[in-house]
């Protein structure tokens, strides 16, 4: 290990220039500081940029007040997101009304020129429309913040803002004051949700098995068809047996759909009668309100809660309105699984390949040509290798896969779209460079003395390398795979092509036999920051979950990196200690 | 090694057990097998693409299905040939005013039918891409009509006993109907269906002697010629009556002012696709055309000879979309004409028709032109018998054959492409046909192409189209320019920072410094570039928008801010400043803030100053002159310029006049030599921008030009964190593994640090650092996420910085999905990919070779 020189003028040859302006320009000081400044200026940037993103994640979650603004056109009721500043056309002002303009001509005054708005979240998008309006100060009457002002986060439609008037009980009111319908709301609020779960469970989990038995016995029918001929007395007897599945779901559906319809009955009996800021009432029923606080009324120990209870949403629950809102779990539930079978494919093959290169190959110029060739994979764009996964993963191998086992789904392809499988296997080959070149290394880095001393004692080649070489070399090895694992997780492009989807029904491990479904699209964090960020309609809404996903993206892809960082040192700190 | 004498003489007197030797043997096989297959698995990328890309360039093929007699083919010549989708079905307009109905399969006729009463028409056209006929006859009357095939499927129980007995493929005529049994095992019936309509121009004038026909949006437009010389338009407005189902169509007529030439006929006549020109052409290359979207001129808009060199036209029709019109002449030329835009344009409507392409076929006068209903492909008949199949756009002959019985009077495509039909002499000739991927000629990838309507030949991508009338464009420069400019902004930014950088951290910082800041911009590296590309877009993007003037001023400001940062550090008494040694890197961070600041400060001053006051007006280039527009542009380079000149021309001086002075003053002296440097670059900029804004020179336009928030310098800044880490690394790398003793012996003979660095370290280590910059570039070229959504992904060729562009590696990004598997886009996609993977892979061999070639020479030292 070189070191660089420890660099002080006071080192420089002091005798015979100190004092003297000639060593002045010897030291090329100005020079000496733009090369420090670019360094600066590199630090500067990912520090800033890990400030921004810790910052923004970090913060989107609070709930901060909620502000009732005067404007000349009616009131609003809703949170401040963001302010920004503008500076107004010359004759901006001489077109506003009159006490608008006044405001304007101060506000101009104080900011030296400027005017400053804010962008209020003010939800209500089924009355108003919009889910945000940008209020210049001008504009503002008065301001104030309703003691009693609701946020309500709902299961569709975005958020609501108002002011409680009454809980409604099969349509009679049973809460008069604020007070009162905010106390029965937190009486009734854990029943309703387990309804609601209850709820779901039954749509989603019920009627998908319910289901999954029709279609099982549709596709015996059909495969029955393919194999013994369409008028074969199997087939026969299969699309019978078809026939009663069908017939019998439907008498399962009925009892499911009316267990659904009494939980929603029950739920219905409450509603939350809300007015607006313009005086419009609505009654929210109760089993569509996720969430719901007093903003204005929160100390900070409440704040936290619902803080609290906003990460556990996100982190373990899925995302409702179009990934706008609730949580990202199977996201994080796609990243992990995905980069998981990827590590279990690159591991051992890059393994493989970089004992034969070390170990087995005779070096000479083609190794040293498919090192070169190996590691300059590491620079192939990802999106190339997301192209080859389509086209001979998804479509050539998936597509033959179709053909001789599934060929009673056709034209629906299994095996022949985008999937987990295919996914993990495409960034395989992305990281297997990765994986060989730190194993090389780490082979390398076991002394040829070990080597030739498990020699010396009659040990077999395999025996050396087993029981000498891959022991030393194993957290060299951990290493290159967690660094494979960092740029597995990370990476998007190719994910886009081989099965990356915005929105996955069914995650890739569940609890239906056989419970692994390597051929199903999934979700993915990086490819939810594309789609959050580029996608959405509602885009503005959408930025605090992509900050947020940013920040889970960066702290996971940083744990691994970090831990690859501390396993390579402890690795180095063995071998300096075990050199003989 | 199990049995014989070890060297101590002594018998072994226990041999290796077996299960060590097989297991040694199995993992040798193993890993030798399995190694080797991944090095393998490795080339395969390459193979599959390149398999994948390759039949892109491969010609059609077409295979003889059938060349029969066509038992009762009377006389008359085919006006028009079409056949089915199945190709089952073939017919023929007869000019006598016949249909008659033949199975292509053994050229035996289904049926022949009279269409009019009133007898033959007098003229009759068929336009690609209007789906139906326009006839006229002597009577002056018009009519409509359209022939279509009916398709059916005949239940198993219903058919006879011959149809129940075919196999599948097989086809047989039943009635005026065929029956084909498909490969699913069904009987599907096509018949053909003849509908005429009523005449839209009733009968009474003089004989239409052509007739030509158009679809605009509203309805259809047809032109007639009469005997009387009348060149007139009909427009036809056809309402259906939703209660009873029925059409009734209104026509409006309108006379076009026409001269006829004496001693020569017209011979066609045509009505563009939209129903917005009339064209008349004669038999020596002669047409004119009248505009019908030019309001107030009567008269034709344009007179052109479609065969400048004298030849005769014998074959003239609109290609599919009816834009580009296709003229054969009789030494076997085509020529594509289209309506172009154009400046120099003399007719009302700016249009101009211009010669795009000329296709050559064999020196035998052109006889027959069929077109495809779905792309450009065309085939072509000559007076030789021989027929080619081309594509329009890109020029390409794909296929060439011979009749045996003559030259062809019909040929037709079938609407799926996949066969043409040829009628010569009696005999009906079918071939299967295989377009493959006619569009993807190398010219038609890389070089410029003539599209329709493009006042002049150049680079587009364009490779989804909502109808099949219009052109796919495949010019991949575009991508290719738009991945070249990201490459080279994003460079431009980080490789100085880059290389500046890995400069301090492994020549001026002290260990435990470097081995706290070298982590950390590692960690950059690992930043997901999907975070990079969405911060950029939805956090950068608008701020940085907000901020051009400050951002442009602070490419000089932050620079300055470090030389006279060191300029006051040089000021302090040698004493102290050796003593404040450890707090430079503070002060030195303290420069960036205090460059940014002034940037904000002079930023809106340097706009109203400059730029007019309006910065993204004066890009947009509704304000403000040239001459100041330089300033930004210049000033780096002048900077630069002063820079070197200034020591050069006065180091000697410097030298001789600073070893006399003491250290403060020599410094005052350097700091007041950086403020006169710095108002000679201003001074120098400032002339240099009079000089150029004299001579008339705007710099809108090749380098700066309107803002689009999603600009390339944006891409620029945040490309910086993808490739600044990997340049850094390598770089530092390179710099810290030059031996050690260079650097004490240099340091030893009495050189500074500094000269240290400049002298021995960077010329030592100067081919690791351009590795490490090759590898950078690298990693620019296949940035995808980045681009995909920072860049604003238009595919335009264009320099400026505040527009953006797309990349290839975005490009697959965006439309790989939607390509369909095999089709030419999708292997065109494939051949972009191969690009990048060949540019990435040389750059980082390049890069290798030279990185392992300065280590050898590090270790030799």
């Amino acid at each position: 290990m070189s070191v660089a020189p420890h660099c002080r003028p006071a080192r420089a040859p002091r005798r015979a220039t100190a004092g003297t302006g000639a060593s002045l320009l010897a030291h090329g000081e100005p020079l000496m500081w733009l090369t420090g400044g670019a360094l600066v200026i590199c630090l500067a940037m990912i520090l800033g940029l890990l400030a921004l993103v810790l910052a923004r994640g970090l913060s989107s979650f609070w709930p901060g007040p909620v502000v009732r603004v005067e404007t000349a056109r009616g009131s609003i009721l809703g949170e401040v997101t963001r302010t920004e500043t503008w500076r107004p056309d010359p004759g901006f002002v001489a077109g506003l009304a009159g006490e608008e303009a006044d405001r304007a001509r101060v506000q101009l005054a104080r900011r030296g020129g400027e005017l400053r708005r804010r962008l209020v979240r003010t939800g209500n998008y089924e009355l108003t429309g919009e889910h945000f309006r940008w209020i210049a100060d001008h504009e503002v009457a008065g301001e104030s913040r309703p003691p009693w002002a609701l946020v309500v986060e709902r299961v569709a439609w975005g958020r609501f803002y108002g002011e409680p008037r009454a809980l409604l009980v099969d349509g009679e009111p049973a809460a008069q004051t604020p007070e009162a319908a905010w106390r029965l709301y937190r009486e009734r609020e854990g029943e309703i949700a387990a309804n609601r779960a209850r709820r779901r469970r039954l749509e989603t989990r019920d009627m998908g098995a319910v289901n999954r038995r029709v279609e099982a016995a549709r596709l015996a029918a059909r495969a029955a068809e393919l194999k013994h001929g369409p008028d074969s007395p199997v087939a026969e007897r299969a699309r019978h047996a078809a026939q009663a599945a069908s017939e019998g779901a439907e008498g399962e559906f009925a009892r499911i759909r009316a267990e659904i319809d009494r939980l929603g009955a029950a739920n219905a009996r409450y509603e939350l009668l809300l007015v607006t800021a313009e005086g419009v009432e609505k009654r929210l029923p109760l089993a569509e309100i996720v969430r719901a606080y007093p903003a204005n009324r929160l100390g900070p120990g409440q704040r936290l809660g619902v803080y609290l209870a906003r990460w556990g949403e996100f982190l373990a629950d899925e995302p409702r309105e179009a990934n706008s809102e609730g949580g990202v779990f199977p996201a994080i539930f796609g990243t992990v699984v995905m980069t998981l079978v990827m590590s279990l494919a690159v591991l051992p093959f890059g393994v493989l390949a970089a004992l034969f290169l070390r170990e087995y190959a005779k070096a000479g110029p083609v190794v040293s040509a498919v090192r070169i060739a190996v590691n300059n994979l590491a620079g192939v764009p990802s999106i190339v290798f997301g192209v080859f996964g389509l086209g001979f993963f998804c479509y050539i191998i998936g597509g033959t896969l179709d053909q001789l086992f599934f060929s009673a789904r056709l034209p629906a392809p299994t095996y022949g779209t985008g999937g987990l499988f295919w996914a993990s296997l495409t960034l395989s080959l992305l990281t297997l460079p990765v994986v060989i070149v730190a194993t090389e290394e780490a082979l390398a880095a076991v002394p040829g003395s070990m080597r030739e001393g498990s020699y010396a004692c009659g040990a077999s080649k395999w025996q050396t390398i087993r029981r000498i070489v891959l022991p030393r070399a194993m957290p060299g090895i951990l290493t290159g795979m967690i660094l494979a694992m960092a740029r597995g997780a990370g990476e998007v492009a190719p994910l886009m092509l081989v099965g990356a989807v915005k929105l996955a029904p069914e995650l890739p491990l569940d609890g239906v036999f056989p419970f692994v479904h390597p051929e199903r699209s999934f979700m993915h964090l990086g490819f939810h920051i594309y789609d959050l960020g580029f996608q959405s309609q509602n885009s503005e809404a959408a930025k605090p979950m992509v900050f947020t996903t940013t920040l889970l993206l960066i702290a996971i892809v940083a744990t691994l990196n970090i831990a690859a960082v501390w396993l390579r040192r402890r690795l180095r700190r063995r071998f300096q200690d075990s050199q003989f | 090694m199990t049995t014989g004498l070890s060297f101590t003489g002594r018998r072994r007197r226990r041999n290796t057990s077996r299960a060590v030797l097989v297991a040694d043997r199995v993992a040798r096989g193993l890993i030798t097998v399995g190694g080797a297959l991944t090095v393998v698995q490795v080339l395969t990328v390459m193979i599959f693409l390149l398999w994948v890309a390759l039949p892109l360039f491969r010609g059609a093929h077409l295979t003889a299905v059938a060349n029969t007699q066509r038992p009762g083919a009377s006389g008359g010549s085919p006006l028009h040939v079409a056949t089915d989708e199945q190709q089952l079905l073939g017919w023929e307009f007869l000019a006598d005013g016949r249909l008659a109905a033949f199975a292509l399969a053994d050229g035996s006729p289904l049926f022949v039918r009279e269409l009019f009463r009133e007898g033959a028409p007098t003229a009759a056209a068929f336009p690609v891409q209007a789906g139906r006929a326009a006839f006229g006859f002597a009577d002056g009357a018009v009519r409509l009509g359209s022939a279509e095939v009916a398709t059916a499927y005949v239940p198993e129980d219903e058919a006879s006993g011959a149809v129940r007995n075919l196999v599948a493929g097989a086809a047989l005529a039943v009635g005026e109907a065929i029956v084909q049994r498909t490969r699913e095992g069904q009987l599907r019936r096509e018949e053909l269906l003849v509908e005429i309509q009523a005449p839209l121009v009733p009968a009474g004038g003089p004989a239409v002697r052509l007739i030509a026909l158009g679809e605009s949006q509203a309805g259809p437009v047809i032109a007639t010629l009469d005997d009387g010389d009348r060149l007139a338009v009909h427009f036809v407005r056809e309402r259906r009556n939703p209660l009873t189902g029925e059409t009734t169509a209104q026509t409006r007529s309108a006379t076009l002012s026409y001269t006829p030439r004496t001693g020569a006929e017209p011979a066609w006549l045509l009505v563009s696709g939209h129903g917005d020109d009339v064209y008349l052409a004669w038999r020596d290359g002669t047409l004119q055309r009248w505009s019908l979207a030019a309001a107030g001129a009567a008269g034709p808009v344009e007179t052109v000879d479609l065969t400048p060199d004298g030849a005769g036209l014998t074959a003239l029709r609109f290609a599919n979309g009816g834009v580009s019109l296709v003229a054969g002449d009789d030494r076997g030329r085509l020529r594509v004409w289209f309506g172009a835009r154009r400046e120099e344009a003399m007719a009302p409507d700016g249009k101009q028709l211009v010669a795009a392409r000329e296709l050559r076929g064999p020196s035998a006068g052109v006889t027959a032109l069929g077109f495809s209903s779905r792309t450009r492909l065309l085939a072509a008949g000559f007076a030789d018998g021989t027929v080619d199949v081309l594509h329009l756009t890109s020029g390409r002959r794909l296929a060439r054959l011979r009749l045996s019985g003559g030259a062809a009077t019909a040929v037709a495509l079938a609407p799926k492409d996949d066969g043409l039909i040829a009628l010569a002499d009696g005999r009906v000739a079918r071939w299967r046909l295989d377009a493959r991927h006619p569009e993807a000629a190398p010219a038609a990838l890389f070089a410029p192409v003539w599209y329709e309507g493009y006042p002049a030949p150049a680079h587009v991508w364009q490779s989804s189209s909502a109808t099949d009338e219009s052109e796919l464009k495949f010019g991949l420069m575009p991508l290719v320019f738009g991945t070249l400019k990201a490459t080279l902004y994003s460079l431009l930014f980080g490789v100085p920072l880059a290389l500046l950088a890995a400069v301090f951290t492994s020549e001026f910082l002290s260990p435990a410094a470097r081995a706290r800041i070298k982590p950390t911009i590692e960690l950059m590296a690992s930043l997901p570039s999907v975070v990079l590309g969405f911060l950029a877009a939805l956090v950068i993007a608008p701020v940085a928008e907000q901020a051009v003037p400050a951002i442009l001023v602070s490419f000089v400001t932050v620079p300055a801010a470090f030389l006279y940062g060191a300029g006051l550090w040089q000021l302090l008494p040698h004493r102290t400043g050796a003593r404040l040694a450890r707090w430079r890197p503070a002060l030195l961070a303290l420069a960036l803030p205090a460059g940014v600041g002034a940037a904000a400060v002079l930023g809106p001053f340097a706009e109203r100053l400059l730029f007019a006051g309006d910065l993204k007006l004066w890009l947009d280039g509704q304000i403000g002159g040239a001459t100041a527009g330089w300033a930004p542009l210049l000033l780096p380079l002048c900077g630069v310029a002063t820079a070197l000149a200034i020591p050069r021309g006065l180091s000697r001086w410097q030298r001789r006049r600073y070893a006399g002075w003491t250290r403060t003053r020599a410094a005052a002296a350097d700091l007041g030599l950086l403020a006169v440097g710095s108002v000679a670059a201003l001074a120098a900029t400032g002339a240099l921008a009079a000089l150029l804004g004299g001579l008339g020179l705007d710099p809108r336009g090749p380098l700066v030009g309107t803002y689009m928030q999603r600009n390339s310098l944006v891409v620029g800044f945040v490309m910086g964190f993808a490739i600044i880490p990997i340049i850094y690394t390598i770089a530092e790398d390179a710099l810290a593994s030059v031996p050690e003793h260079l650097r004490a012996a240099s340091l030893g003979a009495g050189a500074t640090p500094w000269q240290t660095a400049v002298r021995i370290i960077i010329p030592t280590a100067m081919s690791g650092l351009f590795s490490a910059v090759m590898i950078g570039l690298g990693r620019a070229v296949g940035e995808t996420m980045i681009v995909l959504m920072a860049a604003g992904n238009t595919p335009i060729m264009d320099w400026n910085v505040f527009d953006g562009f797309r990349t290839l590696s975005a490009n697959i990004a965006v439309e790989m999905p939607e390509a369909v598997r095999d089709s030419t886009h999708y292997r065109i996609l494939f051949l972009s990919a191969l690009v990048l993977f060949a540019m990435t892979f040389l750059l980082n061999t390049v890069a290798e070779i030279v990185r392992l070639r300065f280590r050898k020479r590090a270790f030799e030292l």
